[in-house]
């Protein structure tokens, strides 16, 4: 609200109440007195607004708690007593209120369709495979040896660990824990899974991506909502991820263990707050264990004092000297093992990984007691050195050289590892000396064992990297990382393949990988992937690259930062101008879809800034410049042409253009999709609803056939508006709810326009307080963004709604907000501040704001007129009409009107007209003098009966959802599948419902399935969402 | 000679003092495994921010070490005070 009721505390600084006094900075002593005599505010960041209030606790003593409301219900974390209230207390009281927030917000927290329910594996070059069995070995289970003893103590621990939310087994490098926690693991009668993390995990798309998979491999068809972020446009924050992965687990069937091990890798801030957010929030079923080898940054020591985290470490796992003995025996044979054990444990301190040298070493000796002395001289680091020398020394020089060239692999299969040492050596004799280590159990972890994947121990590793080192100069060195990208860059695993080019100081080598692979890539829209590569990439390398340049600009449009393509493209330009000798040929194919590209690219620049002729003629040389065959491409380039055109004037020559792309047989798909979007946009903008109507539906149809998600909910979006002009609210309604339900995978501004719409709906439908909290809900997500103009645009919205709700002092404080927003751009959505900003004077009525009105009505006219958008010259003719009136000429009121009637009826505009009110006496006015002169034509007359009787609400029909159903083509669900929807939506497990409704859990899963299906969703939220539009919650 | 000989070692707990420039807040307290945090100035008049207290075994240490790091909080020096 704009009114501060409560005092506010913002950016570090109280805002008292206006006679009250000046801000105070937090944790001030004027802070603390002030809090003293106070007992409540509001503390806003960018996670949100929580409300503090203070709490007697009964000894005289007070409390402070932050609260935060959500559908209903109250979240409170407690902040101790006035002295301990500071900024970062109170962060990160919003943080965690945010987090809990996000396990029960519901519209906001959906996703997904059945189409993206299983994980695409990123897909490039790859199709022998590797780049799955690769994903496959980070995701399996490391299988333990023969010789390993088997640890009843520590297993009873864990198994008692099972009682709490999280395990954490924390200790050095060699101390076993991969093998016990797989050991573990195998004992148990519940399903698991295992992710071996690195440090590519670092980025949060990448780390969620192995999380979603590590947990489709136990639940193949769970997590589709999880796994379908990897399509969206954008990775949300870690507080809706979390969400998705709470809600996604709270459908999980059974019981599962899920184990991160190597999170010592992990130092991307982004992921701690995720894992601390599903921690808090873990689903019962959900078990997780994190290995690690030091301390992660999480609130350990909270969660130990609560109960939830139970911890294993270094004391705990190292040998006991029983466990020594016992060990030794296996190895050694019992007398040995009688004779050393002491002397090794005390030595070893129980260390696993130096236990195991030291016995490897033993068996090459007769003579254990001078072997015992020779160790004394060595410390415990050297001591596993020392081992490793004296093991080495026993093997062939053959395997000693696979062995240490091979350590520069963090995973390796026999073909990589030939490919690296060199042509001296076949992929037979390496997988030969493979097999023999792993039968040998000579610290190889086999991973993944049908396609022959391994690790080292990372120990072994370590120690065999440091002796590389020593026998290899720098330039032997970079010639084995050299050869690994090559391999790896052959299978198409691009990342690995940048990892050890740069490694091997071929920043340029690097840079060309990703520039051979970019078009693939935006072929397929694997926009996080491109994203993620230029991020591996030194700055340098692509500021000279054209290509990396374009699909840097590429990103940004994606994003929403249309600013920041001018430089990128002109940058571009430059070095294709200058002949860079990188640069390719001109007729080169690659070399033609970059100027294509960058072509299109200016025409979407240029269109969506208002400079629709430039955009028209950008178009047109992207569309020469772009090789025949490279329809995608192509597709890209005709949309802006379409658009273009039209909105030049040339209505004809846009759809005569689609027309024949259409028509041309090797369109694809996709390409299909987004024709037909810029059709379907073209009759919009033409005022041709029925039309736009029929080439939506038909969007809609191939969407949903080819599971294009992103095209889908552009279907939504045109239907939703046409429905919402049309004044047929329900399905309006319906239609906006499908884009806010699987928001996560539609582009920003879908859904930005899309919560406007629903808003306008309910307003429509007399839901003022439904259409409030999504305005509010609208506000909180573009925030999320740090987009100022998107943030203004939102405000102007929501005084738009203030004005609909005959809130004008609202609406004035709201537009204070909004700023001033010149007229420019396309005028693609639903909300155009400068309109909002004439409705406000208009509605204040007085003679200075009606002029100024006046004045941004001609100049609004002047712009829709000169990009031929006759759905906006309807709303700028009927707001002039309201303004004549106002100024007492009615003549020119009744005149102007008649022009936007005349626009609007055939196309069946309703509600841009019916959401003026104050044209009532008007439109009554028109009707009488049209009786008069003889002049009434029927069809008119009911039309214009029609929009007097829209300015009334329009409840939503409660019997006419069933035809609402049929016409989406939603197959009507049965009364038991109503029954489970409304207890989905009372947060009932599957198990409470089936108690509920006397089934066994398997049928009501099996209900499930078929409501998700029939409703075209994955995940109960969306299923919850699209009921309440279609009306069906209420329905039993 | 070595280490663990002297009873110093990996694994057993003992009282750690970090010192650190600049000021961390005092609410980090439980993402450092519990460590005390106080502010205090060195002769140098730089701002130091001391973080003492027991921990668990020096993977604790190394956890508490990295989180700083991550902070990008420049560390100045690391004691072992005593076993325990």
């Amino acid at each position: 609200m704009v009114h501060r009721t409560r005092p506010t505390v913002k950016s570090g600084r109280l805002y008292q109440l206006e006679r009250e006094g000046d801000p105070i900075d937090v944790g001030t002593p004027p802070w603390y007195d002030w809090l003293e005599e106070h007992d409540s505010f509001l503390f806003v960041d960018h996670v949100g607004a929580v409300t503090v209030r203070k709490n007697e606790t009964g000894h005289g003593e007070s409390e402070w708690r932050a609260s935060r409301t959500r559908l209903g219900k109250v979240f409170t974390v407690s902040l101790g007593p006035s002295r301990a209230i500071n900024l970062s207390s109170l962060q990160i009281a919003a943080r965690r209120l945010a987090g809990k927030q996000a396990h029960v917000g519901s519209a906001m927290l959906s996703t997904a369709s059945p189409a993206a329910s299983t994980l695409p594996i990123p897909q490039t070059a790859a199709t022998s495979g590797s780049l799955r069995s690769l994903m496959r070995a980070k995701l399996s289970r490391p299988r333990s040896g023969s010789d390993v003893i088997f640890r009843t103590r520590l297993i009873e621990r864990l198994n008692a660990a099972l009682g709490g939310e999280i395990t954490l087994v924390c200790a050095p490098a060699g101390f076993g824990k991969t093998t016990l926690m797989a050991q573990w693991v195998q004992t148990l009668d519940r399903p698991s899974a295992w992710l071996s993390l690195d440090e590519h995990d670092n980025e949060l798309p990448v780390f969620v991506h192995s999380l979603a998979a590590a947990l489709q491999t136990a639940f193949p068809e769970a997590f589709g909502a999880t796994a379908a972020l990897l399509k969206a446009p954008r990775i949300p924050p870690p507080e809706h991820i979390a969400a998705l992965l709470i809600n996604d687990l709270a459908d999980v069937p059974d019981d599962v263990i899920l184990v991160l091990d190597d999170y010592h890798c992990i130092h991307n801030r982004e992921v701690h707050t995720l894992l601390e957010l599903l921690v808090e929030h873990l689903p019962p079923q959900l078990h997780l264990v994190l290995i690690s080898r030091s301390n992660p940054p999480l609130p350990i020591v909270r969660w130990l004092a609560k109960g939830y985290l139970t911890e294993l470490r270094g004391s705990d796992l190292r040998f006991t000297l029983e466990e020594t003995e016992s060990f030794l025996t296996r190895m050694l044979g019992s007398e040995a093992a009688r004779e050393t054990a002491g002397a090794l444990d005390e030595r070893t301190e129980g260390w696993i990984a130096v236990l195991r040298l030291a016995a490897l070493s033993l068996r090459g000796t007769s003579d254990h007691a001078s072997f015992l002395q020779h160790l004394d001289s060595y410390a415990a680091r050297s001591i596993s050195s020392y081992l490793v020398g004296e093991i080495l020394a026993q093997q062939a020089p053959a395997v000693q050289e696979v062995l240490e060239r091979t350590s520069i692999l963090e995973q390796f299969c026999a073909e990589l590892c030939a490919a690296v040492i060199g042509s001296d050596i076949s992929q037979e004799q390496v997988q030969a000396t493979l097999d023999w280590l792993e039968r040998a159990n000579l610290f190889l972890v086999p991973l993944d064992k049908r396609q022959g994947w391994y690790r080292f121990h990372h120990l072994f590793q370590g120690l065999l990297r440091q002796r590389l080192q020593t026998h290899c100069s720098q330039e032997e060195l970079a010639t084995l990382h050299r050869r690994a990208s090559a391999w790896y860059a052959k299978q198409g695993l691009i990342e690995e393949a940048i990892e050890h080019a740069r490694v091997a100081g071929d920043a340029s080598e690097a840079r060309q990988l990703v520039e051979a692979q970019f078009f693939r890539a935006f072929e397929q829209e694997q926009l996080v992937l491109v994203e993620h590569w230029l991020q591996l990439l030194p700055e340098e390398q692509i500021q000279r690259s054209p290509f990396l340049l374009v699909a840097r600009a590429w990103i940004s449009q994606a994003h929403g930062q249309l600013q920041e393509l001018p430089p990128l493209l002109v940058a571009a330009e430059q070095l294709v101008a200058r002949g860079d000798p990188d640069t390719s040929e001109a007729d080169d194919p690659p070399f033609r879809l970059l100027r294509g590209l960058t072509a299109t690219l200016w025409s979407l620049f240029h269109f969506f800034t208002g400079q629709t002729q430039a955009s028209l003629e950008s178009a047109r040389s992207a569309l020469a410049w772009i090789p025949p065959a490279e329809e995608h491409m192509a597709s890209h380039a005709t949309f802006y042409f379409v658009l273009s055109n039209q909105a030049t004037g040339q209505e004809e020559g846009a759809l005569a253009a689609v027309q024949q792309a259409l028509r041309d047989q090797s369109t694809g798909l996709s390409s299909t999709a987004r024709l037909l979007f810029a059709q379907s946009y073209v009759y919009l903008a033409m005022g041709k609803l029925p039309h736009a109507e029929h080439t939506a539906r038909h969007l809609l149809h191939i969407a949903r056939e080819a599971e294009l998600v992103i095209s889908q909910n552009y279907a939504h979006w045109l239907l939703a508006v046409v429905h919402y002009e049309q004044n047929r609210l329900d399905e309006a309604a319906y239609h906006f709810s499908a884009i806010i339900a699987n928001q996560h995978q539609a582009h920003f501004w879908v859904v930005q326009d899309a919560l406007c719409g629903l808003a306008l709906t309910y307003q429509a439908q007399g839901l003022g307080i439904q259409a409030q909290e999504t305005a509010r809900t609208l506000i909180e997500l573009v925030q999320e963004q740090h987009n100022m103009r998107e943030l203004m645009a939102a405000f102007a919205f929501r005084g738009r709604l203030a004005l609909l709700q005959n809130e004008v002092e609202e609406a004035d404080q709201w537009l204070e907000l909004a700023g001033e927003q010149d007229v420019r751009g396309p005028m693609f959505f639903l909300e155009d501040p400068p309109m909002t900003k004439v409705r406000l004077l208009l509605a204040k009525g007085d003679e200075v704001s009606v002029a100024r009105g006046q004045v941004l009505l001609t100049q609004l006219l002047q712009h829709v007129e000169a990009i031929h958008n006759t759905r906006k010259t309807i709303q700028v003719l009927a707001l002039q009409a309201w303004a004549y009136d106002l100024q007492g000429r009615e003549t020119e009121a009744l005149d102007v009107l008649e022009r936007a009637l005349t626009l609007a009826h055939p196309g069946g505009f309703m509600r841009t007209l019916a959401d003026l009110f104050p044209l009532a006496p008007l439109l009554n006015a028109l009707r009488k003098g049209r009786k008069a002169r003889h002049a009434a034509d029927k069809h008119l007359d009911a039309y214009l009966q029609g929009l007097l009787a829209a300015m009334n609400p329009v409840p939503a029909q409660a019997g006419s959802k069933e035809d609402l159903l049929e016409q989406e083509g939603l197959e009507p669900l049965t009364r038991r599948e109503l029954q489970i929807l409304n207890l989905l939506d009372k947060d009932l497990t599957n198990k409470e419902i089936a108690r509920e409704l006397v089934l066994t859990t398997g049928t009501v899963k099996l209900h499930t399935k078929h409501v998700y299906q029939k409703l075209s969703v994955n995940n109960r939220r969306a299923a919850v969402t699209l009921a309440r539009a279609l009306g069906l919650l209420a329905a039993t | 000679m070595e280490a663990y000989r002297r009873g110093v070692s990996l694994l057993e707990p003992a009282v750690y003092r970090i010192s650190i420039q600049g000021i961390l807040d005092k609410n980090w307290s439980e993402y450092c495994c519990g460590m005390t945090i106080e502010h205090e100035s060195d002769p140098k008049r730089y701002t130091m921010t001391i973080l003492s207290g027991r921990l668990v075994d020096q993977s604790a240490l190394i956890g508490v070490l990295n989180w700083l790091h991550d902070l990008g909080c420049p560390i100045l020096a690391v004691e072992y005070k005593e076993a325990g």
